[in-house]
């Protein structure tokens, strides 16, 4: 397995210890997906 | 412990390795395509390292994980910009070959200035304490008559006036006779369309009667551009002019469009929206569009200093090094957008906008929202969506498009499915050559 993540990140092993806010929603997923007109496709 | 509901395994297009992603648990790999090859059939080579990464996991483990990623979710998603899109008329010089608001009746204008100091005390009401944009819609909001140029100059001052952006959304024809209006807003984006090269396009958009409209659009792209107004050019593609995809970057690149930070472009799939277009053989699929873009991409990359196409998550992947965060929902539709028309009408999108069915409630003359029909909307994410429960794509689709899921399924709360594995393949054949070469 050859990872392709580059930033430092919890490891799934490790958040279900650690707080749950420790997997960060931000909202750059949305934004992307949000174009002016057309989001509808 | 079990696979990940979540995890997306799907082979590289092109190569014989295969590609790992989580978008829950936020990783992403490269398998050789032995091991590729022995998890499709559900055979686990290597738990520990699985494990570590969140593709072996325990199931209550994961489903804590996946509650708090959606709680999360929906608390940005409240703070999130809101786009208010106002239409001040359905009017249009066009006459574009797909055009899916050619059916629509508009009902007849009448105190345009009323109902436009309307929406904006509806704005201030109901938005005052919301991050928000407007956008211009039509129709064609940009037309030459005196009353479309106040209502624009009304708009780019009400706006500015409240530190609120705002986007236009044009055919670009009238573009260029708007530029100084528009540099007195705080302008966004202009949004202009471009289907291709002038016979191309001109045989695409073409003025109502007739009539080529290419090099007005392009002068007003010039003209936006040298005002510094951001353009984000948009090309609507099918069977028909996809072919000329390439030659119409390598225009945009002579033309040095693509060097100026204030250029971006966008791909519009033509697709059935709300009623039968005349040749429906030359409609794509999303999957079908997008295979045919990475053939196109892979014979003149240059096109990729045009225009980067998603391929869902996969450039995303490539150029972060980290993978966008769990998507419970891709619609926007009464969340983060709504849309506002000048007979004073509420709907939840631009898909939706001028639909009589549609109608959710009036700004003007009275205030008036049906809370049962926006509900419908408002809740509508891949939780309630029955297909989406047992899909491992779900955290980078989102559930897709509500009006597209209503025009197919009759019903809002219904997927419409975006191909994840497929598009994902073809990305990483693309954004992934460096890291499938060293791996």
């Amino acid at each position: 397995m050859k990872s392709l993540i580059k930033k430092n990140q919890p490891k799934a092993q490790a958040s279900c210890c650690a707080p749950a806010t420790d997997i960060k929603v931000a909202q750059c997923c949305a934004k992307q997906s949000k174009v002016v007109a057309g989001c509808h496709d | 412990m079990q696979l990940s509901k979540h995890n997306i395994l799907t082979q590289i297009h092109g190569d014989d390795r295969w590609l790992l992603v989580n978008v829950l648990s936020g990783q992403a790999d490269i398998l050789p395509a032995n091991d590729g090859a022995r998890l499709a059939r559900g055979e686990i080579t290597d738990p520990d390292a699985l494990a570590a990464k969140g593709y072996l996991v325990f199931a209550d483990e994961e489903a804590r994980r996946y509650r708090q990623a959606y709680l999360d979710f929906i608390a940005a998603r409240d703070t999130d910009e809101v786009q208010l899109f106002y239409v001040p008329s359905y009017a249009c010089n066009f006459g574009c070959s797909y055009c899916y608001q050619d059916e629509y009746a508009p009902a007849p204008s009448g105190d345009g200035a009323a109902v436009l100091d309307a929406f904006f005390r509806y704005v201030d009401d109901t938005f005052g304490d919301r991050a928000k944009y407007v956008t211009l819609f039509g129709g064609e909001p940009l037309l030459p008559n005196p009353s479309t140029r106040r209502t624009v100059e009304s708009v780019v001052r009400e706006t500015a006036a409240r530190g609120v952006d705002l986007a236009i959304v044009t055919n670009g024809y009238w573009l260029e006779s708007y530029v100084e209006t528009l540099r007195k807003g705080r302008i966004r984006e202009v949004q202009v369309t471009l289907d291709g090269p002038q016979p191309i396009h001109d045989a695409r958009r073409m003025l109502k009667g007739g009539g080529g409209t290419f090099s007005r659009v392009v002068d007003g792209i010039d003209a936006c551009l040298a005002a510094g107004l951001p353009v984000n050019l948009r090309s609507v593609l099918d069977r028909d002019n996809v072919a000329a995809f390439a030659e119409l970057a390598h225009f945009a690149i002579d033309r040095g469009w693509t060097d100026n930070p204030n250029f971006k472009t966008q791909i519009g799939r033509n697709y059935e929206l709300h009623h039968c277009q005349t040749e429906r053989s030359r409609l794509y699929s999303r999957l079908e569009l997008f295979q045919d873009i990475q053939r196109l991409i892979e014979a003149d990359p240059e096109i990729l200093r045009f225009h980067k196409p998603a391929f869902s998550i996969s450039r995303f992947l490539f150029e972060h090094g980290e993978l966008p965060p769990p998507l419970f929902d891709s619609c926007p539709a009464c969340k983060t957008e709504w849309a506002f028309d000048y007979t004073g009408k509420i709907y939840s999108c631009t898909a939706t906008v001028g639909k009589q069915d549609e109608v959710l409630g009036t700004f003007w003359p009275e205030r008036q929202l049906n809370a049962a029909d926006v509900a419908a909307w408002e809740e509508r994410d891949v939780l309630a969506i029955a297909q989406c429960a047992g899909c491992s794509s779900q955290l980078a689709c989102g559930g897709g498009c509500g009006s597209v899921a209503k025009n197919t399924c009759g019903r809002i709360d219904a997927a419409d499915c975006r191909p994840v594995p497929s598009l994902l393949s073809l990305g990483t054949s693309i954004y992934g050559r460096e890291a499938l070469a060293a791996s």
